[in-house]
């Protein structure tokens, strides 16, 4: 499974708009396999789009994201877990042991936004 | 700490509780020290999980990565005044924001951080939305007075029920102005269908409206029910009805007059409730007079004539066009382009659009393929617009309102010249009164020869 995150120096980035480093990790069998950057252009949602269908992502992670971009990217297909904050490593590796990112989730924002889908 | 000091602290507190903008203060290391009642309600973080954190992971603005303010602020040791960013609040809302900063120092001078403060303009936004809500019906948009006539009688026409006569040259918005009809009328919950009359002949076009049996032709095996059929209750719009044969119109008026019609191939009637909307670039009433359009079925479709006015001849709605279709291209290709530049605006006001309003959108479509930044900039409009319209351009100017007034120079020259320095009949092309005219020529400072146009007088 592919898996890529927004991300801002070491960190995760802190709005899905300003972004423009994502990080594409492969984890198989809880293990990340591989790590690779991508930059990319933020605000052009559809190139961003076709950018996560031509690296196979199926989930994103990233910052806070507003809601006409999130439906957009719910719509591709990929799983979407916006308001994520904190150190990416950390964030991955917590991810690929299969846990919820409860304790990442950015101050005020419903619990929800973090769970991933069963 | 003295009373009167403890006075001033707690009167500072119940002041910055007490008012409806964000604030709140950072120390070096970027993490939160205060957040008031206003920042809680406007990002929808409380302040007990806001203090300590870091301040992007509560605010939220597309400037923390990168132009911060409150990053300038503390390192310049400078204030700074309405930035306009947005924030994205706990409920997936993008709000829009204004922030000034300032670095926090101590009684002594001693830096201690910094202090940031915001103002929600969500509700101006509204407000702005809900003011041009009164310029935009279904998918129109104008400021013009010809439209806003049709505007405010909409309604009324859509609750009626009768037959609407659509007339305007290709690319006026006959279609959409249809939809916004049906849409607002007690049948928008049935179809809307839309056909183009003149691209089909008679035959096919019967068999497309009323639908046939099986044996009605060769190869009509099994029988095909028509558009009248699939409407149902709805409404259907029989574009360019202009172009249609006299034997068609013969066909149309039974239907229209009797509420029945016949398949093809049929000896049985079928009732039908269909609304009626016809479109015409044509002059019917003129194509009456020369026998081209029954008479009969004119006065039959002519219950309610709406007259689309080109787009020549509503220039001040081009900004609000173009915003329209930037919005609705942003979301259909999932783009973020804002606006239109200031040099390819004067541009566009410049062009005289003999397709309407399709060319504009042409247009603007043409520059969202070729921009790839947030702008739509000279370099990204079609080729033939900036060769035909070079010596109108005008070299500079700084707003929207000097490109309109340039514009509108340009025009009145073109109209005097082209009748002859005749005032009045200027005026008339115009479609403005001659003490207008008058009034404009003095405030352009256009002078006119001694030829006025009226005589051979020099």
């Amino acid at each position: 499974m592919k898996i890529a995150i927004t991300v801002w120096g070491n960190r995760i980035s802190p709005v899905f708009d300003a972004a423009q480093t994502l990080l594409v990790a492969e984890i198989r069998k809880a293990e990340i396999v591989s790590r690779n950057i991508k930059m990319f252009q933020a605000g052009v949602y559809s190139r961003f789009i076709k950018l996560l269908e031509e690296l196979e992502v199926e989930v994103l992670i990233c910052g806070a994201l507003w809601d006409e971009p999130a439906t957009l990217l719910e719509a591709s297909g990929v799983e979407v877990i916006p308001f994520i904050t904190g150190d990416t490593e950390a964030v991955l590796s917590f991810w690929a042991k299969g846990m919820d990112l409860m304790e990442y989730r950015m101050p005020g924002c419903p619990h929800c936004c973090c769970r991933r889908r069963s | 700490m003295r009373e009167s000091d403890k006075i001033a602290k707690a009167a500072n507190e119940i002041i910055l509780e007490s008012i409806s903008d964000g604030v709140f203060t950072v120390d070096h290391n970027w993490r939160i020290m205060s957040f008031n009642r206003a920042a809680e309600e406007i990002t929808g973080t409380r302040r007990e999980e806001a203090i300590g954190r870091y301040c992007w992971e509560v605010f939220r603005s597309n400037m923390c990565e990168g132009d911060c303010a409150l990053k300038r602020s503390m390192k310049e040791g400078k204030s700074f005044v309405n930035s306009s960013t947005y924030i994205v609040n706990n409920r997936q809302k993008r709000i829009s924001i204004s922030v000034s900063t300032s670095p926090l120092k101590n009684e002594k001078g001693e830096a201690l951080g910094g202090v940031e403060t915001f103002r929600d303009h969500s509700l101006v936004e509204e407000l702005r939305r809900e003011l041009k809500g009164r310029f935009q019906i279904g998918d129109m948009v104008s400021y013009s007075k010809a439209m806003q006539k049709i505007f405010n009688i909409l309604h009324q026409v859509a609750e009626s029920d009768s037959s609407v006569l659509i007339e305007g040259e290709t690319g006026t918005g006959k279609e959409l102005m249809s939809r916004a009809i049906h849409s607002l009328s007690l049948r928008k919950e049935e179809p809307f269908i839309a056909i183009n009359c003149g691209a089909l002949p008679d035959t096919l076009l019967e068999s497309e409206l009323f639908g046939y049996k099986a044996g009605a032709f060769t190869n009509a095996e099994k029988d095909k029910p028509g558009l009248f059929s699939a409407a149902g209750m709805g409404t259907i719009l029989l574009d360019e009805i202009g172009d249609t044969s006299s034997a068609f119109q013969v066909r149309l008026l039974r239907v229209l007059e009797e509420k029945e019609y016949q398949p093809l191939g049929s000896v049985e009637k079928i009732k039908t409730n269909v609304r009626i909307i016809a479109a015409t670039n044509h002059d019917l009433e003129e194509m009456v007079l020369k026998g081209e359009f029954r008479r009969d079925l004119f006065y039959r479709i002519n219950i309610i004539r709406l007259h689309l006015p080109p787009l020549r001849e509503r220039m001040e709605d081009i900004p609000l066009l173009v915003e329209s279709f930037i919005k609705k291209m942003n979301r259909m290709k999932g783009r973020s382009v804002s606006s239109v530049g200031r040099e390819a605006m004067t541009v566009l006001l410049a062009h005289d659009y003999p397709g309407n309003i399709r060319e504009l959108e042409n247009i603007i479509e043409h520059g969202f393929v070729l921009c790839s930044e947030a702008e739509i900039r000279l370099s990204h409009l079609p080729a033939y617009l900036i060769r035909t319209e070079p010596s109108k351009l005008p070299e500079h100017h700084s707003s929207m309102g000097e490109s309109v007034q340039v514009t509108e120079e340009m025009k009145i020259l073109e109209a005097l010249k082209r009748n002859h320095y005749n005032r009045t009949a200027a005026a008339k092309e115009l479609g403005i009164h001659k003490s207008t005219l008058f009034r404009k020529l003095k405030k352009y400072h256009i002078s006119l020869p001694e030829m006025d146009g009226r005589s051979s007088r020099f």
